[in-house]
């Protein structure tokens, strides 16, 4: 009745997804918001539970829990879980929605190979975080049948390989400057390379090994990707969908923005607006592992700031956290606001997969490869290093795992590498600064699974020992 | 005029009450009857055209047992002695007869307006006019004048000359009054529903800032928690318990007819004739959708004929924080934190070498931080009045002023209010009305009840802001200090108080008009077209010498906001009585409302200084987004409602609404929520007569329907939200769905029960009020957890029910009432339990907001099936380690001697999340009030004590206060502190590395409390005083809120609310804004 049509009040400020996703313009933002959603990984308890950083103490809390492995399913900074899935809906709605729209075909296969890869960066981080978990690739449309179990490791696996292989046929290899930033066929190699790598894990004889290394060998080849020659550019604002970062998270200063800067600057340093906040800081183990002249050690800590003509110095061992050498390696320094900072945050960089490369060539031929050694020697170069040579075995994995450390500190690699090279639990244990007594135990290679997550769904399961 | 004037009137066969309406309408010339007088005359046939007055009435009375006087402008009707003939209209006054003068007041010698004042045995009489003065002409000396009013006990007097002073007490009896209910008005005693009344003198007697606050401890079944002490701050309403889980728990606001959406403190308090709470079904289903949380039913005053009574109200008084929290001083701290220190392996701070890590010896008392940021507050209320009117038009026109400073530096509220209450009779048939408010509010807030996460506001960091830290630098500049004694990098809490600006500003205009035209006898059509418009306007301005604010170069933001919510109401009333057995009462009707709200937010950063703060955006060289939102939403109903009486003895009311309201889904848009109610006057029944022992009784029963559709707009659909992200160096647009739509989504359904008695005793001395009631809340409107894999973590559901179910008692009794002292008490107390009875499928689950203390989210309530709402959850605190013996037995084998140990509730060796047991709740046992009042001769004491039995609170500050870390000031309690030699077994030990922020019974208190919340004496000037100054009534009294308050609580009050009406955050605290008591004289004066 003409009464009750009165009751029907759309909303003036938001649409119903009833009428959206009916145009090219509509499958270009519902790609946008994967985009938005890929960066789920914070920094933080990857540096802290590794041997990376020490959280801020007084501050305590989920924190310093989390640093302690005192480590229960209600600890905040571990529900990567909800960020993750929430993407990977969001990437199903773009692959269920697009074959419906009428569209430039190529542009429609290009958006939908995108967001399989998007979607496929989403579980690898979910398996290698929590292990096995529930697969879902379809757009979620009604509440029925939403609780679904936790599936093998092997078929989250399954699922993320062939996402990834389908795209990376789709996908161009590089993108004009207004895209850049968009997964080229290179990001899905190379993140594929990453994923075999993490697969052969401390099995000399696995066939991943030689997987990852062709993989990571295509990317070489392809030659759109290099390195920077000059460290700090590769997270400076102009290497924002530059031939270094593979795949990033993007933001512009002042307008959309991290406050990755100030978050680990030193306490209260008013170099930051807002202050900084010294979440966390850098072990000496990792201040140390750097040779003196290694050019990455002045872009990745902050070691002295001056402000209004007064210069601090920062120490290393002062326990204060105002007097505390900072990671700076992605403040942008240019930003006004709290929260403000428009560097890039990387995910997959070509310093990972030259890496990758060498360790995964080294173990498939049981042996160094000249390619393996000049993938590493590129590495090294730029930071201002020697070349390595004439290293056995073991000793060219071991300086490949070192030169991961140094190159890919703060990029949320060092829990993975440290739990795919079975090293996580010693390297805790040996970090023991500031009173850590850390109670890891073999089970802590996997978090649990968060405990709103098992409250609303009664079918999962938790990960043994929490 | 008089009897020569001229009148012009033909009327057929109409009863004479009718007529002498019409008379009084054409002449201007009031006709006064008694209440039988009219009993048994024939109706009347005339025809007149420019006949006399006197010759109509002669017409009318004709042949009936009739005569009439003329009295000033008013004719007296009164029985003619059977068998005589028509007694001649009046000459002038025989020598003998006197004219009776004088005044009429009542126990506090204010006026009584509309008094009858009527000669004993005749129906000669008058009515006092708005002062209380009579004047009744023709009185035989030595007759017997009877002077009574509603609501007071008639008195006699004999009659002579000169003026005489009768002062009239108050009644016993209330049964006569009259009780707002919706859409309508009606003898207390013909209730059917439970409702409770909080009158104007109650409302008066607590200066209060906001109009919730008038119901706090005065009725029954009515929870009334402060949320925050500030200024201008909010409060709690639960009436009958929580029936919600995610929907709000708030009852409705309907302001003269006007159901309102917030902003209760814009309400001037003393503009306030009456406050009706409707609790059951059967008064609150009139209200549908909207009543199952109840119903606040505000009348504001209206005018009364006669002469213009001109009113001045105003207090002024001092406000103090009612307690601070005892904390250590700066020698202790710096002794507890080289303590720390040690106990952590590490090296004492305090060590000598520098001044500011001087020896703990040399300190002192050091700062008192909360002493910096507290000061003395002056509270003040004026409100200016004057009323009265004719018969036929009257009015009521008032403004106020109120300004309470905050106790806290550089808070407080302001309130200017206008008023006018304008009623018009167009004719005898047609009257027509104006009530309208305006207001302007201002409130100036501290930063106070914040999250954790915000760098601590001004009591969270003066709490734990070092004492050994100074005020200010030489320079003059505030000492900052975000070193290791700064564990939550606060800012100095002066800077927190004085240099980060919060102001906003409301206008509001509440406007409702109505015609209401007499079709035929009994049936009123009534049409009303209202508007409550809001505009509001929020300043922030953070200045550079504030921490948040000095890297950013200051920051600014500005937000407006403004809401426009209409109504119209149409509704028929037909009344009437069918014979002497029947009465009929009915009412239908149809209304619209609609609400519209609209808003933005600008924002800019870094400023050349801080001159200017928000008022020059545009001067900030660093723009921040804009942000801007707009909603609507529309109810439109049906209402339906028949009373019908049987001989006074048995009542009946059926009540049926239905709404329709645009927050549904498209096959749930409307819902019929209807109530049925029988009331027995068992007073009125033969067997009652023989007794005296009551004086009244009445058992009434309902059941019925009401709704709760407070989930905000557009949740049934799956919205798309539109974000930002960069790609290509570039801002783009980005769209997701932001949840799973519920084309089902419907109201929540609220079924309740109420039994209640009303029985007075003793002449109505002593009056009781008991209710029983059961309410069931289902078809929650619970934001269900749905499984993390789909994407989403909630979606709104129907699902789940709630009870409350409980006892409310109130009695009301005359103690003393001698000649010149009398006692009144009025206590309620209610007894309520809650029951969650289903959830969504789970048995149950953690929720709830906690203070996010530094990025802690702990999810302290757990909701469980067969259990209350607001249950804490957390582990259980049990003791102290006190040796190494006992730590080896326990499930905590890393801990030392002094810390806390928990209980391994399921005993597998680990303290975890799976050790959470229920420590606490924030649902009372039982709460209510305590009026008393004292009055002899002019003097009046007033009483009032109010609280709260059995609720526990879940302290938050305790994280804080008692960490026993070396980051930040601790409460004193520490210094009782676990050491070696002092093995306490209710505080830990001092350890740098503590400060796991684990959520236990050792953050849980007691929050019972019983609290004098307004003790005042006044002094009510004697009758001869005034006079001479032309005053009627002067009343002086000092008063004291908050004076003594019996609790255990550790925090600054124990009322208090830090997520106000969240539903499911009840009972927690944290950076509260402190309680203030207050010291105040005032006056009533009245000319």
């Amino acid at each position: 009745t003409a009464c009750e049509k009165q009751l029907d009040i759309a909303s003036v400020t938001n649409l119903t997804n009833a009428t959206y996703y009916k145009t090219a313009e509509d499958a270009k933002s519902a790609l946008g918001v994967c985009y938005k959603n890929m960066g789920v990984l914070d920094p933080f308890p990857d540096l802290v539970t590794t041997d990376d950083a020490v959280p801020f103490l007084s501050g305590a809390a989920d924190r310093v829990l989390l640093w302690r492995y005192n480590l229960t399913p209600s600890n905040s900074f571990i529900n990567v879980y909800s960020g993750a899935y929430a993407g990977i809906n969001r990437s199903n709605t773009v692959i269920d929605r697009l074959p419906g729209i009428p569209m430039n075909e190529d542009l429609k296969n290009r958006y939908i190979a995108e967001a399989k890869v998007l979607r496929a960066l989403h579980y690898f981080n979910l398996v290698r975080l929590y292990g096995g978990v529930p697969i879902t690739i379809t757009e979620t449309a009604t509440l029925e049948g939403l609780d679904i179990p936790r599936k093998s490791v092997d078929e989250v696996y399954a699922q993320i390989e062939k996402d990834l292989t389908e795209a990376e046929n789709v996908l161009p290899p590089s993108y004009p400057a207004a895209d850049a930033g968009r997964v080229t066929a290179g990001a899905a190699k190379g993140l594929l390379a990453k994923v075999y790598l993490t697969r052969a894990g401390t099995d000399k004889s696995s066939p991943f090994w030689a997987r990852a290394a062709a993989k990571a060998k295509e990317v070489i080849d392809q030659k759109v990707y290099g390195l920077y020659d000059n460290f700090a550019d590769a997270f400076a604002l102009t290497a924002r969908g530059g031939k270094e970062n593979m795949l990033e998270v993007q933001y512009l200063t002042d307008v959309y923005g991290h406050g990755t800067g100030r978050g680990y600057g030193p306490r209260a340093a008013p170099i930051f607006p807002g202050g900084g906040s010294a979440i966390a800081r850098p072990t000496e183990s990792l201040f140390n592992a750097y040779a003196a002249n290694d050019k990455r050690k002045p872009v990745t800590f902050m070691t002295s700031y001056t402000y209004n003509g007064v210069t601090t110095n920062l120490s290393i061992t002062d326990p204060d956290p105002s007097k505390a050498v900072s990671f700076q390696k992605l403040w942008d320094r240019s930003a006004k606001t709290n929260g403000g900072e428009g560097t890039s945050r990387p995910v997959l960089r070509y310093a990972d997969v030259l890496l990758i490369y060498a360790e995964a060539a080294n173990e498939a031929a049981g042996a160094p490869t000249v390619e393996a050694y000049t993938a590493l020697n590129d590495v090294r170069a730029r930071a201002g290093l020697a070349d390595l040579s004439g290293l056995s075995y073991q000793a060219f994995k071991e300086a490949v795992w070192l030169e991961r450390r140094l190159e890919l500190a703060f990029e949320n690699n060092r829990r993975f590498d440290l739990v795919r090279t079975g090293r996580l639990v010693d390297a805790v244990k040996a970090e023991n600064g500031y009173n850590r007594n850390a109670q890891i135990q073999p089970f802590h290679v996997l978090f649990p699974i968060p405990l709103s997550v098992m409250d609303a769904s009664p079918t999962l399961e938790q990960n043994p020992g929490y | 005029t008089g009897l020569s004037q001229q009148v012009t009137l033909s009327v057929k066969n109409v009863p004479l009450q009718k007529l002498f309406k019409k008379i009084t309408a054409h002449t201007g010339v009031s006709v006064i009857y008694g209440e039988r007088v009219l009993r048994n005359t024939a109706p009347v046939t005339l025809s007149v055209k420019n006949a006399s007055l006197k010759q109509v009435l002669d017409l009318c009375i004709k042949d009936q047992p009739l005569s009439y006087t003329l009295e000033g402008n008013s004719i007296i009707i009164k029985r003619r002695p059977a068998g005589n003939p028509p007694e001649a209209p009046p000459g002038p006054a025989a020598d003998s007869l006197i004219t009776a003068t004088g005044r009429v007041t009542d126990s506090k010698g204010g006026p009584v307006p509309g008094a009858t004042v009527l000669v004993k045995g005749t129906m000669h009489g008058t009515n006092t006019d708005g002062n209380g003065h009579f004047s009744l002409k023709g009185v035989r000396p030595g007759a017997v004048l009877q002077v009574s009013s509603l609501g007071f006990e008639p008195q006699e007097l004999t009659a002579r000359s000169g003026a005489v002073s009768i002062m009239l007490k108050e009644s016993a009896s209330s049964l006569n009054e009259t009780v707002v209910v919706g859409y309508g008005t009606v003898k207390k005693s013909d209730l059917t529903g439970a409702v409770a009344k909080v009158g104007e003198e109650a409302i008066k007697s607590t200066p209060i800032p906001s109009l919730d606050r008038a119901m706090q401890g005065r009725a029954a079944g009515v929870q009334v928690t402060t949320n925050s002490a500030r200024p201008g701050g909010a409060a709690t309403i639960r009436i009958r318990g929580s029936g919600s889980v995610n929907a709000g728990n708030d009852p409705l606001y309907v302001i003269d007819g006007f159901p309102v959406s917030g902003g209760l403190n814009s309400i001037n308090a003393d503009d306030v004739a009456s406050i009706e709470i409707l609790k059951d079904a059967s008064a609150t289903a009139i209200y549908g959708s909207r009543g199952s949380n109840g119903v606040v039913m505000v009348t504001t005053k209206q005018g009364r004929p006669g002469k213009a009574v001109v009113s001045y109200n105003g207090y002024y008084g001092s406000q103090s924080a009612r307690r601070t929290i005892p904390l250590l001083n700066a020698q202790q701290f710096a002794l507890f934190v080289n303590e720390a220190l040690i106990n952590n392996g590490a090296a004492p701070y305090f060590n000598g070498s520098t001044p500011e890590r001087a020896l703990p010896e040399t300190f002192g008392e050091g700062t008192d931080w909360q002493d910096v940021i507290l000061r003395n507050a002056p509270i003040q209320n004026h409100q200016l009045g004057v009323s009265g009117g004719t018969e036929k038009s009257r009015y009521s026109i008032s403004a106020g002023y109120y300004d309470q400073q905050g106790i806290i530096k550089n808070s407080g509220f302001k309130r200017y209010t206008l008023r006018a209450n304008l009623t018009n009779d167009i004719s005898s048939r047609v009257k027509t009305g104006l009530s309208m408010q305006g207001a302007y509010t201002q409130s100036n807030s501290a930063k106070t009840d914040v999250d954790g996460t915000e760098g601590g506001g001004v009591t969270s960091s003066a709490l734990s802001y070092s004492p050994t830290f100074p005020v200010f630098n030489e320079d003059g500049s505030y000492y900052k200090n975000q070193g290791s004694l700064n564990g939550y990098g606060v800012d100095n809490p002066l800077a927190v108080a004085n240099e980060i600006i919060n102001k906003n500003s409301v206008l509001r205009l509440l406007a409702n008009t109505y015609l209401d035209y007499e079709i035929i006898d009994g049936l009123h059509f009534r049409a009303s077209l209202g508007a409550d418009l809001q505009a509001s306007k929020t300043n922030n301005y953070t200045t550079r010498k504030a921490l948040a604010g000095a890297s950013l170069g200051g920051s600014a933001a500005v937000a407006n906001s403004q809401s426009i919510n209409w109504l119209n109401e149409n509704t028929l009333h037909y009344t009437r009585q069918l014979g002497h057995r029947h009465s009929l009462n009915a009412l239908l009707g149809y209304t619209i409302q609609g609400l519209s709200t609209e808003n933005a937010t600008a924002r800019a950063n870094t400023f050349s200084d801080d001159f200017a703060r928000y008022n020059n955006l545009e001067a900030g060289s660093t723009l921040v987004s804009p942000s801007s939102d707009a909603s609507n939403w529309k109810l439109i109903s049906y209402i339906a409602r028949v009373n019908y009486g049987f001989d006074d003895r048995f009542l009946l009311t059926l009540t049926a609404r239905r709404d329709g309201s645009s927050r549904f889904g498209p096959r749930r848009k409307f819902g019929i929520f209807p109530s049925g109610a029988l009331a027995w006057k068992l007073m009125n029944e033969r067997f009652m007569q023989q007794q005296s022992i009551f004086s009244d009784a009445k058992v009434r029963v309902s059941y019925g329907l009401s709704g709760n559709q407070e989930i905000g707009d557009y949740q049934y659909l799956a919205n798309i939200a539109i974000s930002q992200y960069v790609l290509g160096g570039t801002l783009q647009s980005s769209a997701h769905t932001s949840g799973i739509a519920n084309p089902d989504l419907r109201w929540e359904k609220n079924a309740q029960f109420d039994a209640g008695i009303d029985l007075a005793f003793f002449n109505n001395r002593l009056q009781l009020t008991a209710d029983y009631y059961n309410k069931k809340t289902a078809d929650l409107l619970f934001s269900v957890s749905v499984p993390t894999s789909s994407g989403f973590t909630t979606t709104l559901k129907n699902i789940g029910s709630v009870r409350n179910r409980g006892v409310e008692l109130a009695l009301a009794s005359v103690n003393i009432d001698r000649r010149d002292f009398r006692w009144t008490t009025d206590f309620n107390i209610t007894f309520n339990r809650n029951k969650v009875l289903r959830l969504d499928g789970r048995e149950s689950f953690t929720a709830g907001a906690d203070a996010r203390l530094f990025n802690t989210t702990i999810n302290p309530i757990l909701l469980q099936v067969g259990s209350s709402l607001g249950n804490f959850y957390g582990l259980v605190m049990d003791g102290i380690f006190q040796s190494k013996e006992e730590i080896d037995a326990s499930a905590q084998k890393t801990a030392k001697p002094g810390d806390i140990r928990y209980k391994d509730r399921n005993n597998d060796g680990v303290i975890n999340d799976n050790d959470r047991d229920i420590i606490g709740n924030s649902n009372p046992d039982l709460f209510g009030g305590l009026n008393n009042t004292f009055t002899y001769k002019g003097i009046e004491l007033n009483v009032f004590i109010q609280g709260n039995y059995g609720n526990e609170i879940l302290n938050y500050g305790n994280f804080d206060l008692l960490n026993l870390t070396a980051g930040n000031n601790q409460s004193a309690r520490v210094l009782d502190r676990w050491t070696p030699q002092h093995p306490s077994n209710s505080m830990p030990r001092a350890n740098a590395a503590g400060g796991s922020r684990v959520l236990s019974s050792f953050q849980v208190e007691d929050g019972s409390y019983l609290r004098f919340k307004n003790i005042s004496l006044g002094y009510n000037l004697p009758q001869r005083w005034l006079s001479r100054l032309h005053v009627n009534s002067l009343k002086v009294y000092i008063a004291a809120q908050n004076l003594f308050t019996i609790t255990r609580y550790n925090g600054y009050d124990p009322e208090v609310n830090r997520y106000g009406s969240s539903s499911l955050s009840q009972g927690l605290d944290y950076g509260t804004y402190p309680a203030a008591k207050t010291v105040l004289a005032g006056i009533n004066l009245k000319f």
